[in-house]
C-alpha cells in the first residue's frame, strides 16, 4: 500500500522513503568509503614502501623482500621485539589478576566512592602518557629506583589493568548474582561456585581483555619511553630508528607489527563477541 | 514453647554477624594498586612542582615559582592556547568524519556490521608510530602526496605546508582521534531503539527531522564523551608534535617533555604536567557528568 | 525438641530484614508444615522474595531465626542447607549441558557420574524432559527451562522446595498447565512447596496454606478459603478476589451484629475480631459473588440502588448499582439475569449478614487499589 510521500509500509513494519532512502545511502555509503580510505591508505602505503627495493619514498620500485631480511639481522632490533613481547605477556598476566579481582569488587562490594574509584582506575589508560610517564617517572626516581625492564612492567600494569577490570566488571554486570545464586542453593561453597560457575562465564571476557591488553601494551610508545634505561621495548627501538630519517626497515617492522596487531584483535573480537554459552537468557 | 528454648533461640541470632561479603577481600589487589600506581605518583609530582632546581640540585623549598612562571612566561600558555585551539580543531574534525560513519555503519547496515565496526577501531589499538611514520611518508618533501601532485602536474615544486606546521599535526591527531570519536558515539547511536524512529516517522516526520529531533539529541552524550576524549587525546600529545609539526607545530606536551629532556627542570616540568593533568582531570569530570555513561571502555 | 516443635518443618521465628533504612521483611512469624504447599502472596515489594531468600540462605536476617526440621540453620550458609531453589529466571548455567546442569547438586554431594545417572534419568522423566539431557541452554524454550531448573531442584530430594515466581514468565495457558503439573509433582513426591507469588488466582488454586503479605508484614495466614471468605484485614479482602467497600456508621452494637447506617439505608453485618463500639465510623466489605439481585428469598439487608453498568463476560454478567454516593458490584449467573432492566432504573440489591464483614474505618487505607 503506498501513502503519501511514497512511503510504503515495508513487511517488518518500518516505514521506508523509497526514492530518498536511495540517495541518502549513497551519499553516506561514498561518504563512509571516503573516511575508511583515509583510515587505510596510510597504512597501505607503510605495507607497500616495506617493499620497495629503493630507500626513496617518492614512488614504489620494484619488490623486494631485502628489508625483512635486514631486520632479522639486526640484533638490536630483535632484542627489543623479544623484551617487548615479556613485558606485554608479564604486564597483562598481572593484570588479569588485578583486574579480576578488581572487576568483582567493582561489582558486588558495596562501598561508598564507587564513581571516583571507577574513574581513578580508568585514569592510567585515559590520562594522556605523558602525565602517566611523567608521575611513575617521579615515584622512581624518588624511591631511588633505577629504570629498567622492572619500570617498564609497572608502566604497563598501570594501563593495562582498567583495560581488563572494565571489561570483566562489565560481563559480570551483564550476568548477574543469580548464577552464582544456584550454584550456592544447590550445594556449592563459595570457591566452588567461582571455579565451577562464575570464571567459566567470564572467561571469555578475561581472555578478550587479555588480548586486546596484550595488543595496546605492545605498541605503546610514550610512557614506555620516561620509564626506560638500557633494556628498551620495539616501539622504542623503532622510536629511536626513526631518529634518522625514514629507512625501510621501519616500514618492514612496521608492517609485520601491523599484520601481527590484527590478528590478535581479531581473536579479540572473536572472543569477546557474544558466543551461546555466555548469552543471558 | 519453653523459656530455655526461647532463650537459645536469641542466642542464636545474637551470635549472628553480618557476614562480610567476601568481595571486599577481592578489593585488596586493586586498591594497592591504585594506591601505588596513581594516588602515590600523582602525589609525588604534585609535590615536585612545588620544588626548585638550582644548579644541578633539586631544592626541597616548596615554593609556587613554577606554576607563576606558567603565567608569566608568555611561552607556556600561549602554546597551551594554541594547543586548545589545535586539540579544538581535532576534536570537530573527527566528528564531522565519524558521525556520518556511526551513523552510517549503526543504523544503515544489516550485514558486516561488526566487522565495519571493528575495522575503525583497531587502527586504535595498534600502531600509533606507525601511523605516525604513515604520515610523515605522505606528507614530506619528498612524500607522497607531493610526489603525486608534481607527476599530475598540480603542482611544480613540493608544497612545503604540508608537512613541519600545525596542519600536519592537525591532519595526524585527527587521524589518530577518530576512532576515540567514534566508540561512545556508535554506542550511543547504536542504542537509540528502533520503535522511537518508527514512531517519529508514524508521526510524520521525514529522516531529516527524525535525525535533528530524535537521533541527535539522544546521541548526543555519546557525542560529548567523544569530543572530550579526542580532546584529551590531542592537547597531551607529544610525539606527533615532534615528529610532524616542526618549529611552527609544538604543543604544550613537547613543552612539558622539554623540561624532562634536555632542559632538564623536573619541577617544572611537574608544575606543566600537573596544569595538564588538572586539565584532564576537568574534562573528563565534565564527560562524566554529561557524557555517555560508559566512556570508551564499554564493552 | 518439645513436640510441639516437630508439628512444622519449617519455623521462621521473628525474621526481620533490613536494608540500610529500609525494612524489607518486618518481625514475619511462619510455620509451615511438613508436605504443605505453602505460598508467600502479595503485591511487587511486599517482601515475599527476600523472605524466600532468607529461608534459602541466600540473605541474611537481620535478626530473627530460621527452623529446619527441628534444627537451627539461622547461621548455616545455603550450600549446606537441605532447601533448593527454582529461581525467576530459572538461572540454568549456560556453560553447561542440561544432563550437566542437573548432576550439579549431586556433585557437590559428591556423588559419582554413575550413581547420579538413574536419579538423573528419573528426574527428567518426572518433568518430562527425558532425552534433553545433552542440549544447553539457549537451546531451549522458556518453558523447558523451567522444567529442568525445576528438575535440578529436586534431584537431591531436599527437605523443602522453593519457588521464586517461576510461571511469572510463560503465557497464560502454558502457566495454567504448569501450575497443575506442579501441583501434581508435589503430591507425589510429597516435599513442602515454598512458593511465591503475586497472582492470587495462582496461589489461591495451588496452595495448602497462603501467608499474605505487604510491605514486609504477614496480613494473614490461612488456607485459601479463610483468605477468601474470612478476609483479616481490607487489604486481604482487596487484594483476592473483588469486594466492594461501604462506609457508614455504627448505630448499634450486639453480641453477633452489628447495625451500620450507610447513607438512608440500614445495614446488618457480622460482627468479628474488630471492637467496634456506637457511633464509630466504619467500613463494610462484600463480596461482588454474595450481592444479590432482586433475590426471591428475604434477606436482612436489601437497598434500592440504581442500576448503572451491565458488563457481559462470557458465563456471567457484572452489574454495577450506585446508592448514596457508593457503588456496588455484583456478579449474577448468565441464567440468573433479567435483560428486561434497563439502565438507570431501580432495582433491588442485598446481601446475607454473615458476608458482610465490618473494619474499623482507619483501616481504610489498607485497600490497595489499582489505577
Amino acid at each position: 500500500m503506498k501513502g503519501k510521500n511514497n512511503k510504503i509500509l515495508t513487511e517488518t513494519g518500518s516505514v521506508a522513503l523509497k526514492e530518498k532512502r536511495k540517495f541518502r545511502l549513497s551519499f553516506l555509503g561514498v561518504y563512509a568509503i571516503l573516511i575508511y580510505l583515509f583510515l587505510y591508505i596510510p597504512l597501505f602505503v607503510v605495507v607497500m614502501f616495506s617493499f620497495s627495493s629503493t630507500k626513496s619514498t617518492v614512488a614504489f620500485s620494484s619488490f623486494t623482500l631485502h628489508w625483512y631480511v635486514q631486520l632479522f639481522k639486526d640484533t638490536g632490533l630483535m632484542q627489543s621485539l623479544l623484551h617487548s613481547v615479556q613485558v606485554s605477556l608479564i604486564a597483562v598476566l598481572v593484570a588479569i589478576v588485578i583486574g579480576t579481582s578488581g572487576a568483582f569488587f567493582l561489582v558486588r562490594a558495596n562501598f561508598p566512592g564507587k564513581r571516583l574509584f571507577m574513574t581513578l582506575s580508568q585514569l592510567p589508560l585515559i590520562l594522556p602518557g605523558i602525565i602517566v610517564g611523567i608521575a611513575l617517572l617521579i615515584f622512581f626516581i624518588n624511591l631511588k629506583v633505577s629504570l629498567s625492564m622492572f619500570t617498564i612492567l609497572i608502566g604497563h600494569i598501570a594501563f593495562t589493568t582498567p583495560v581488563i577490570m572494565f571489561q570483566v566488571a562489565s560481563r559480570l554486570q551483564r550476568l548477574g548474582r543469580t548464577y552464582e545464586d544456584a550454584a550456592r542453593d544447590l550445594g556449592a561453597n563459595p570457591i566452588k561456585a567461582f571455579f565451577l560457575v562464575t570464571l567459566p562465564m567470564i572467561k571469555t571476557a578475561i581472555i578478550g581483555g587479555g588480548l586486546l591488553a596484550f595488543a595496546i601494551s605492545f605498541d605503546e610508545i610514550i610512557i614506555t619511553y620516561f620509564l626506560t634505561g638500557t633494556w628498551t621495548t620495539l616501539p622504542v627501538f623503532i622510536y629511536g630508528m626513526m631518529r634518522f630519517g625514514l629507512s625501510p626497515q621501519v616500514y618492514a617492522i612496521s608492517t609485520i607489527i601491523l599484520i601481527l596487531s590484527f590478528v590478535v584483535i581479531f581473536f579479540m573480537a572473536k572472543f569477546t563477541g557474544t558466543k551461546a554459552e555466555e548469552t543471558k537468557r | 514453647m519453653s523459656i530455655a528454648t526461647k532463650e537459645k533461640l536469641k542466642k542464636s541470632s545474637n551470635t549472628y554477624r553480618e557476614r562480610k561479603p567476601r568481595s571486599y577481600i577481592m578489593g585488596i589487589p586493586i586498591s594497592i594498586w591504585l594506591f601505588i600506581i596513581v594516588i602515590i605518583p600523582v602525589v609525588f609530582m604534585f609535590i615536585m612542582s612545588f620544588k626548585l632546581k638550582s644548579g644541578y640540585e633539586i631544592t626541597n623549598i616548596l615554593t609556587f615559582k613554577n606554576y607563576l612562571d606558567f603565567f608569566k612566561k608568555p611561552t607556556y600558555w600561549k602554546i597551551l592556547l594554541r594547543s586548545f585551539r589545535m586539540a579544538f580543531t581535532v576534536s570537530i574534525t573527527a566528528i564531522l568524519a565519524s558521525y556520518p560513519l556511526a551513523y552510517f555503519i549503526s543504523r544503515k547496515l544489516k550485514k558486516f556490521r561488526n566487522l565495519f565496526y571493528m575495522m575503525i577501531i583497531t587502527p586504535l589499538w595498534v600502531s600509533y608510530l606507525i601511523r605516525i611514520i604513515a604520515w610523515r611518508t605522505i606528507l614530506g618533501n619528498k612524500g607522497l602526496l607531493n610526489s603525486l601532485l608534481i607527476n599530475i602536474g598540480i603542482t611544480k615544486e613540493p608544497l612545503e605546508f604540508l608537512l613541519y606546521n600545525q596542519v600536519s599535526v592537525v591532519i595526524a591527531l585527527t587521524y589518530i582521534a577518530i576512532p576515540f570519536v567514534f566508540i561512545p558515539l556508535y554506542t550511543s547511536l547504536e542504542k537509540i531503539p528502533d520503535n522511537l524512529i518508527n514512531a517519529a516517522r508514524d508521526l510524520g516526520a521525514n529522516e531529516f527531522n527524525t535525525f535533528i529531533s530524535v537521533i541527535l539529541p539522544l546521541s548526543a552524550p555519546g557525542l560529548f564523551t567523544g569530543f572530550m576524549l579526542s580532546f584529551i587525546v590531542a592537547l597531551g600529545d607529544y610525539i606527533i608534535p615532534q615528529q610532524l609539526g616542526g618549529t611552527g607545530g609544538i604543543m604544550f606536551g613537547n613543552i612539558v617533555w622539554s623540561q624532562f629532556g634536555t632542559a632538564s627542570n623536573w619541577p617544572q616540568g611537574s608544575a606543566l604536567g600537573f596544569i595538564l593533568f588538572f586539565i584532564a582531570a576537568v574534562v573528563l569530570a565534565l564527560t562524566q557528568k554529561f557524557g555517555s555513561r560508559e566512556g570508551i571502555l564499554a564493552e | 525438641m518439645n513436640a510441639k516443635n516437630s508439628k512444622y518443618q519449617i519455623k521462621l521465628v521473628d525474621i526481620t530484614k533490613r536494608f540500610e533504612e529500609v525494612i524489607a521483611v518486618n518481625n514475619v512469624s511462619i510455620n509451615i508444615k511438613k508436605g504443605e504447599f505453602f505460598s508467600l502472596l502479595g503485591p511487587s515489594g511486599c517482601g515475599k522474595t527476600t523472605t524466600l531468600r532468607i529461608i534459602a540462605g541466600l540473605e541474611n536476617a537481620t535478626s530473627g531465626s530460621i527452623i529446619l526440621g527441628g534444627k537451627d540453620v539461622t547461621n548455616v550458609p545455603a550450600y549446606r542447607r537441605d532447601i533448593n531453589t527454582v529461581f525467576q529466571d530459572y538461572a540454568i548455567f549456560p556453560h553447561m549441558s542440561v544432563y550437566d546442569n542437573i548432576y550439579f547438586p549431586l556433585k557437590m554431594r559428591k556423588i559419582s557420574k554413575k550413581e547420579a545417572h538413574p536419579k538423573i534419568e528419573r528426574v527428567l522423566r518426572l518433568v518430562n524432559m527425558n532425552g534433553f539431557g545433552h542440549r544447553y541452554s539457549h537451546q531451549l524454550s522458556g518453558g523447558q527451562r523451567q522444567r529442568i531448573a525445576l528438575a535440578r531442584a529436586l534431584v537431591n530430594e531436599p527437605q523443602a522446595l522453593l519457588l521464586d515466581e517461576p510461571l511469572g514468565a510463560l503465557d497464560f495457558k502454558l502457566r495454567v498447565a504448569m501450575q497443575t503439573a506442579l501441583k501434581d509433582i508435589q503430591k507425589d513426591l510429597g516435599i513442602t512447596f515454598i512458593y511465591v507469588t503475586h497472582d492470587q488466582t495462582e496461589a489461591i488454586t495451588m496452595s495448602d496454606r497462603i501467608a499474605v503479605m505487604r510491605d514486609g508484614i504477614t496480613h494473614q495466614i490461612g488456607t485459601p478459603d479463610e483468605i477468601y471468605n474470612k478476609p483479616s484485614t481490607p487489604f486481604v479482602a482487596s487484594f483476592i478476589g473483588e469486594m466492594n467497600f461501604l462506609e457508614g456508621k455504627a448505630i448499634k452494637v450486639s453480641p453477633k451484629s452489628i447495625e451500620v447506617k450507610i447513607s438512608d439505608f440500614k445495614v446488618y453485618c457480622k460482627k468479628d475480631e474488630y471492637k467496634i463500639s456506637t457511633g464509630e465510623d466504619v467500613l463494610v466489605s462484600v463480596r461482588p459473588e454474595k450481592v444479590y439481585i432482586n433475590s426471591a428469598e428475604k434477606l436482612p439487608n436489601e437497598i434500592e440502588s440504581r442500576l448503572t453498568r451491565i458488563v457481559f463476560r462470557g458465563d456471567d454478567y457484572e452489574i454495577t448499582t450506585a446508592f448514596g454516593g457508593f457503588e456496588l458490584r455484583s456478579v449474577v449467573d448468565f441464567k440468573g439475569w433479567d435483560k428486561s432492566h434497563k439502565l438507570g432504573g431501580i432495582i433491588k440489591v442485598g446481601w446475607e449478614l454473615e458476608d458482610a464483614k465490618v473494619f474499623p474505618i482507619e483501616m481504610k487505607k489498607d485497600i490497595i487499589k489499582y489505577g
